[in-house]
């Protein structure tokens, strides 16, 4: 598979807090990569600034051949017919004075593209296609539903067939019964169009069941990154350890069986540089697993995301 | 129609046939639509449902905080033998803090920004206790440390914003149980919560009512949740209860459709992953047009069992079995055993 998005070393600084630190990833061609983490650890900021809603203070975004970090926006605006992004709250990232129909026709419109059959055709097919009537083309965002909304966000993005969709948190707003009838169609999309998605959301059981990898953030870093299937079985940071067990299960006969790490305090506000491991304070082997030789390697000396081929993980004494 | 029949039980709270109303000028709100369910003393009891499911407005029914708003409460919720429909506000006052208490979603909305978390706490042993500040401020020390609150003695001088949402989301419940109140209703008080964060509330309420006895409402909208805490559950859907039972029961023998369809939307990690998740089709009914049968028909992908179009044209009544379970539908419980989704 090649690479579509490829990120190196992304930095964002916000007035010298560092809410993304030093990330790397890549995105291959029709792939689906996972980017979890809690608030606050830099996945949003990261979406902002592969789409390039935000300049990345460094580093390097290379989008489909093109290094974007830098481009103007008349550079950028040909590129994001295949660079989409879908937000999590639709009512704010819709107008709500256009209807439906204004809103999925501005993409052909802003691109310059025609479609064959018309705009009021090809809008009516979107709508149908996101599982929205197309007799609504004349409402406006609020007389929809919150998961109608995010379909209608869905289309928008979708409406130019673009090669990669980023995905801030999509379902997140939405009540369980909804929620599943978009990760459905989020799904049925990507296989029917061949489409990309960088994923990114706080929910663990989610995010595994869209992704084919998964990143880990914690603290503006990429803490762990594997496949879908290795990451969830065998976690080997502590830190996804931690977030996987505190999934709350709808099994009360797991209730007190399963293996809870439980993490003490708040995941820290992103701050300055800091030396050593940034999970350490909160980390349960740093506290009962380590000795005095081993901690004061966490303490002194940062961890790399290292890989080998079951994965990446940036941890100096990580589980198998 | 048949007759609801009563569950058993000598319990510690008692809601019967509660409805909440709002006039619009769209019409009537139905929030609540006769609902009735029991909490035994020390009871961790769950209310589930999605938005506009009326849990909420069922936890600010018992506590009285509609009554200066424009709904319309009618039904029985009776505290210890009181009526709190009925009682006057003096005495609801009395109860508010003292021995029913209450935790919200966002605990920076319900902490006053320009007083210390500790004055706030101590200030809430006050008003129904009465001892110097002194006393006060020892106890919410106190509270604030069996929390989980590092430094008490420190933090007790600090301002709400200084912490972080967790550490407020204590604050609260130091606030809510320094009077060891009878009642806890949390209404979604882990829902702002980072997950991990989220496993240590959850936590402490559980080991804070096996230590003080309270009994817990726990309104939430997530079934794991439910699973990891509660005791028994109310599934709600359209401001009725279409569901009741011990925890372990509703998630090994769920009985409702709408249940079926909650548990088959949820991607789960403790599983192996499916390729597509079960959705309900379409959107919950506007409550101010429920439909006149059963809430869930529009949604429900079972209704062609039922003869007649009963599902269409009349309300299922919640048949209890006896044994604290209650159904809301009109399959027979032999359609239930064959019909009901194999977990996958």
């Amino acid at each position: 598979m090649t690479d579509l998005l490829t990120v190196s070393d992304l930095h964002k600084d916000f007035g010298g807090v560092r809410a993304v630190d030093g990330v790397s990833f890549t995105v291959r061609a029709g792939e689906t990569l996972g980017l979890v983490g809690e608030s606050g650890c830099g996945k949003s900021t990261t979406a902002r600034l592969v789409t390039r809603l935000l300049e990345p203070t460094s580093g390097s975004v290379r989008f489909d051949g093109h290094e974007i970090s830098r481009y103007p926006e008349r550079k950028l605006r040909p590129l994001r017919r295949d660079l989409q992004i879908v937000f999590q709250d639709p009512i704010a990232s819709l107008n709500p004075r256009h209807t439906a129909g204004t809103i999925l026709a501005a993409p052909f419109r802003i691109q310059g593209v025609r479609p064959p059959g018309g705009l009021r055709a090809a809008v009516a097919e979107l709508m149908a296609r996101v599982g929205l009537n197309p007799e609504h083309y004349n409402r406006y965002p609020h007389e929809f539903s919150g998961g109608q909304r995010q379909r209608l966000g869905i289309a928008r993005a979708l409406a130019l067939r673009p090669k990669l969709v980023v995905c801030d948190e999509p379902v997140s707003a939405l009540d369980a019964s909804v929620q599943a009838q978009v990760v459905n169609l989020l799904a049925d999309l990507r296989d029917e169009y061949g489409l990309s998605y960088l994923f990114v959301a706080h929910d663990m059981a989610v995010v595994r069941h869209l992704s084919d990898r998964v990143a880990v953030m914690y603290l503006g870093r990429i803490v762990e990154l594997a496949d879908r299937d290795t990451l969830y079985a065998a976690p080997r940071h502590p830190y996804t350890r931690a977030l996987l067990s505190a999934v709350p299960v709808p099994d009360p006969a797991l209730r007190g069986r399963r293996e809870r790490v439980l993490l003490r305090g708040d995941p820290p506000a992103a701050g300055e540089a800091a030396v050593g491991c940034r999970f350490r304070g909160r980390c349960p082997r740093y506290r009962d697993d380590l000795d005095d030789t081993q901690r004061e390697r966490c303490a002194t000396e940062d961890p790399q995301l290292s890989s080998d081929p079951s994965g990446a993980v940036a941890c100096h004494f990580p589980g198998h | 129609m048949p007759v609801e029949t009563t569950p058993p039980a000598d319990p510690l709270l008692s809601v019967r046939d509660l409805r909440v109303q709002f006039p619009t000028d769209d019409g009537l709100v139905r929030a609540v639509d006769g609902l009735s369910f029991d909490v035994a003393p020390g009871e961790i009891v769950g209310v589930v449902g999605e938005s506009g499911s009326g849990k909420s407005v069922t936890g600010q029914a018992i506590l009285g905080l509609l009554r200066r708003t424009r709904a319309r409460v009618t039904g029985e919720i009776r505290f210890d033998g009181r009526d709190l429909v009925t009682a006057p506000e003096a005495e609801l006052r009395r109860l508010r803090g003292a021995e029913l208490a209450m935790v919200f979603q966002d605990p920076l909305s319900a902490l006053h920004p320009y007083y210390t978390v500790g004055s706030q706490v101590s200030e809430a042993y006050r008003v129904h206790n009465r001892v110097s500040k002194r006393a006060a401020r020892e106890r919410a020390v106190q509270m604030l440390d069996r929390v989980g609150i590092p430094e008490p003695h420190r933090r007790y001088g600090a301002y709400p914003h200084e912490f972080s949402g967790g550490m407020r989301q204590r604050v609260m419940i130091a606030m809510a149980l320094v009077c060891t109140p009878r009642l806890l209703i949390a209404d979604e008080p882990t829902t702002a919560l980072d997950v991990t964060v989220q496993a240590q509330i959850l936590e402490l309420l559980g080991d804070l009512r096996d230590e003080f006895g309270s009994a817990v409402l726990l309104v939430t909208h997530d079934l794991g949740v439910v699973a990891e805490t509660c005791d028994s559950v109310v599934v709600m859907y359209a401001g009725q209860c279409v569901e009741q039972a011990g925890v372990e029961d509703l998630f090994a023998r769920p009985q409702a459709p709408y249940t079926w369809g909650l548990l088959g939307s949820m991607p789960r990690v403790d599983r192996d992953r499916r390729d597509r998740l079960a959705p309900i089709g379409g959107q919950p009914p506007s409550l101010l047009a429920i439909p006149p049968g059963c809430a869930f028909e529009p949604r429900c992908g079972y209704h062609e069992e039922v003869p007649e179009s009963r599902c269409v044209d009349e309300r299922p009544a919640l048949v209890h079995d006896g044994q604290g379970r209650a159904v809301r539908c009109h399959l027979t419980a032999g359609q239930r055993l064959t019909l009901r989704p194999v977990a996958p």
